[in-house]
C-alpha cells in the first residue's frame, strides 16, 4: 500500500478511464430515453386512435349514473350532518342484529327443507312430463281407434226366437233321451238302447252270478255279488255308433249298479257351428226322434254352452220333438239299472252338517 | 200374465210391469217377506206363470226360487236360459 501511495504521488491521478466509462453510460442512458420516449408516443397515438367514440345512449346512460351517484353523496352527506347515535340505540340495533343472526341460524333446516321440495318439484316437474307424453300417446292411439271405429260397419246381431216355456210333467209312459251340451258341443245320449242290451246279456248270464235269495210274497228278492257282474261285463259291446264309451260301474255304498256314458267331449257330437247346417247330426236324430211320440228330449246344458242349448232346442222345437232342459254341468250320464239288487259293500257315510241345500226340482217338459 | 224372475250368482231379482227390480240375496230367498208377496201376488193372478230367467252362474238361486215357487206355492213356472250378460228389457211385454 505504501508503495502504490507513493508510486500515485509520483506520477499523478489519470482519470480518463473513468471519464469514458461515465461518458458511454451517458449515451447508454440518452439512448434509452430516446426508446422509451418513441415506444410512450406510439401507445398514446395507439389508445388514441383505438379509443372508441360513445354512443348517445351510453352518454345518457352515463349521465343517469352520475345524477345516481349525486344523489348518493348528497344521501351521505346528510347522514353525515345527522347526529350521531347514541349507545343507547346502538345497544338496540346490536340486539337485533343479534336475534336476526339468530333467526337465521333457526331457519337452516328450513332452508335445507326448501331445497328438499325444489328437489321433489323438480322430480314431480319430470314425472309430469313423461305421464304428459304418455297421454299423449294414448290420445294418439284413442284416436287412430275412434277413425277405425268409425270406418268399421256395425254388426248386427240377430236375436235369438225363443218360445215361453210351459212347464209340464214328463208323461210315465215317456222314452226319455238325453243331450248332453257342453263346450258348445250336443251330444245326444240314448239311455234305453245300453239299458235294455244291458237286460238281454243279464238274462241269458245270470245263473253264473252269485246271489242271496231272500223269500217274500209275490216274486222274491234276489241281491247278487256286483265284482261277477262287474266283470263279465268288462269290455261289453253296448252297440253305440256315436264314439260314446260305455261302462259298467258299483259304487261300494250303493244297491244299484250303472252304466256311465262318457261321450268325446272333444269330437263327439254336433258342434254350434254343425248345428246350422242342413243335414247335422243332431239333425238326423231329431228327424228320429219326431216319428216317436212317447219320445222326451231332455237337455244337460252346462252354463258354457247356453247359446248351443238355444240353437239345438229351435231344431227341436222346430221338429215338434218334445223337450225339456236343466242346468247340468257333468260331462258324463249315468243310466240307473233299477232292477236288479247288488250286494252294498260299504255303509254310506252320515251326511256332514253344512248349509242347507236347495230341494231337487224334478224333471220337466218346458 | 208372466211373472219374470231373474237368477244370477248373488240371487234373484223380482222384475215387476213396470220396469223395477227387486234383489233377493240367495240366502235369502227362503225366508223373504219380498218373495213370498211376490208369489202371493202370482198366486191371485189369473192364468199367471212365473217365468225364471237363468244366467249362466244363476243355477243355485233358480233352484231355490223355483223349489219354493213350484214345490210350495204350486205354481206353474218355466225358465229360460241367459246366455249374455246384458240388461233385460222386457219393454215388449210391458207394451202388450
Amino acid at each position: 500500500m505504501a508503495r502504490r501511495r507513493k508510486s500515485n504521488l509520483e506520477e499523478g491521478v489519470n482519470l480518463d478511464s473513468l471519464m469514458d466509462a461515465l461518458t458511454n453510460v451517458v449515451a447508454v442512458l440518452i439512448l434509452v430515453l430516446i426508446l422509451v420516449q418513441a415506444d410512450v408516443s406510439k401507445k398514446v397515438v395507439d389508445f388514441l386512435e383505438g379509443l372508441e367514440p360513445a354512443t348517445s345512449e351510453q352518454v345518457e346512460a352515463s349521465k343517469k349514473e352520475v345524477e345516481i351517484l349525486v344523489k348518493r353523496v348528497a344521501e351521505l352527506d346528510q347522514l353525515l350532518q345527522k347526529d350521531a347515535p347514541t349507545q343507547v340505540e346502538i345497544e338496540v340495533e346490536k340486539r337485533q342484529l343479534a336475534l336476526l343472526e339468530k333467526d337465521v341460524k333457526e331457519r337452516k333446516d328450513l332452508l335445507v327443507e326448501l331445497e328438499g321440495l325444489k328437489k321433489a318439484a323438480k322430480e314431480a316437474q319430470e314425472e309430469r312430463d313423461v305421464e304428459a307424453q304418455k297421454t299423449e300417446k294414448i290420445q294418439d292411439r284413442i284416436a287412430e281407434l275412434e277413425g277405425l271405429l268409425d270406418e268399421t260397419p256395425v254388426l248386427k246381431i240377430e236375436p235369438t226366437i225363443v218360445g215361453i216355456p210351459a212347464s209340464r210333467p214328463i208323461p210315465n209312459n215317456a222314452s226319455i233321451y238325453r243331450a248332453i251340451v257342453i263346450h258348445n258341443r250336443i251330444h245326444f245320449i240314448d239311455p234305453i238302447t245300453p239299458l235294455e242290451l244291458f237286460k238281454a246279456e243279464f238274462k241269458k248270464a245270470k245263473i253264473d252270478f252269485p246271489n242271496q235269495r231272500i223269500k217274500r210274497r209275490g216274486s222274491d228278492r234276489y241281491i247278487y255279488q256286483a265284482p261277477p257282474i262287474l266283470k263279465h261285463f268288462k269290455g261289453f259291446d253296448f252297440k253305440n255308433s256315436r264314439g260314446q264309451k260305455h261302462e259298467l260301474t258299483a259304487s261300494p255304498t250303493s244297491t244299484r249298479l250303472h252304466i256311465r256314458v262318457s261321450p268325446n267331449l272333444k269330437n263327439g257330437g254336433t258342434s254350434l257351428e254343425e248345428l246350422g247346417e242342413p243335414r247335422s247330426d243332431f239333425g238326423r236324430i231329431l228327424d228320429k226322434l219326431r216319428f216317436n211320440r212317447r219320445a222326451v228330449l231332455i237337455f244337460n246344458v252346462h252354463p258354457n254352452s247356453f247359446n248351443t242349448y238355444l240353437r239345438a232346442r229351435q231344431l227341436a222345437d222346430r221338429e215338434k220333438v218334445t223337450a225339456g232342459w236343466e242346468v247340468n254341468g257333468s260331462s258324463a250320464f249315468v243310466i240307473r239299472i233299477n232292477d236288479i239288487e247288488i250286494k252294498r259293500q260299504q255303509e254310506p257315510t252320515p251326511a256332514k252338517p253344512g248349509p242347507e241345500r236347495p230341494p231337487n226340482l224334478p224333471t220337466k217338459i218346458d | 200374465m208372466i211373472f219374470f224372475v231373474e237368477c244370477n250368482s248373488t240371487g234373484i231379482v223380482l222384475l215387476d210391469s213396470q220396469g223395477g227390480q227387486k234383489k233377493i240375496s240367495t240366502a235369502a230367498i227362503k225366508t223373504s217377506g219380498g218373495y213370498a208377496k211376490y208369489l202371493d201376488r202370482v198366486k191371485k193372478t189369473k192364468d199367471s206363470m212365473v217365468l225364471f230367467l237363468i244366467r249362466k252362474t244363476g243355477n243355485e238361486a233358480y233352484r231355490w226360487a223355483a223349489g219354493m215357487a213350484e214345490l210350495k206355492y204350486k205354481l206353474p213356472i218355466g225358465k229360460l236360459p241367459l246366455p249374455n250378460d246384458g240388461d233385460i228389457d222386457l219393454s215388449l211385454f210391458r207394451d202388450k
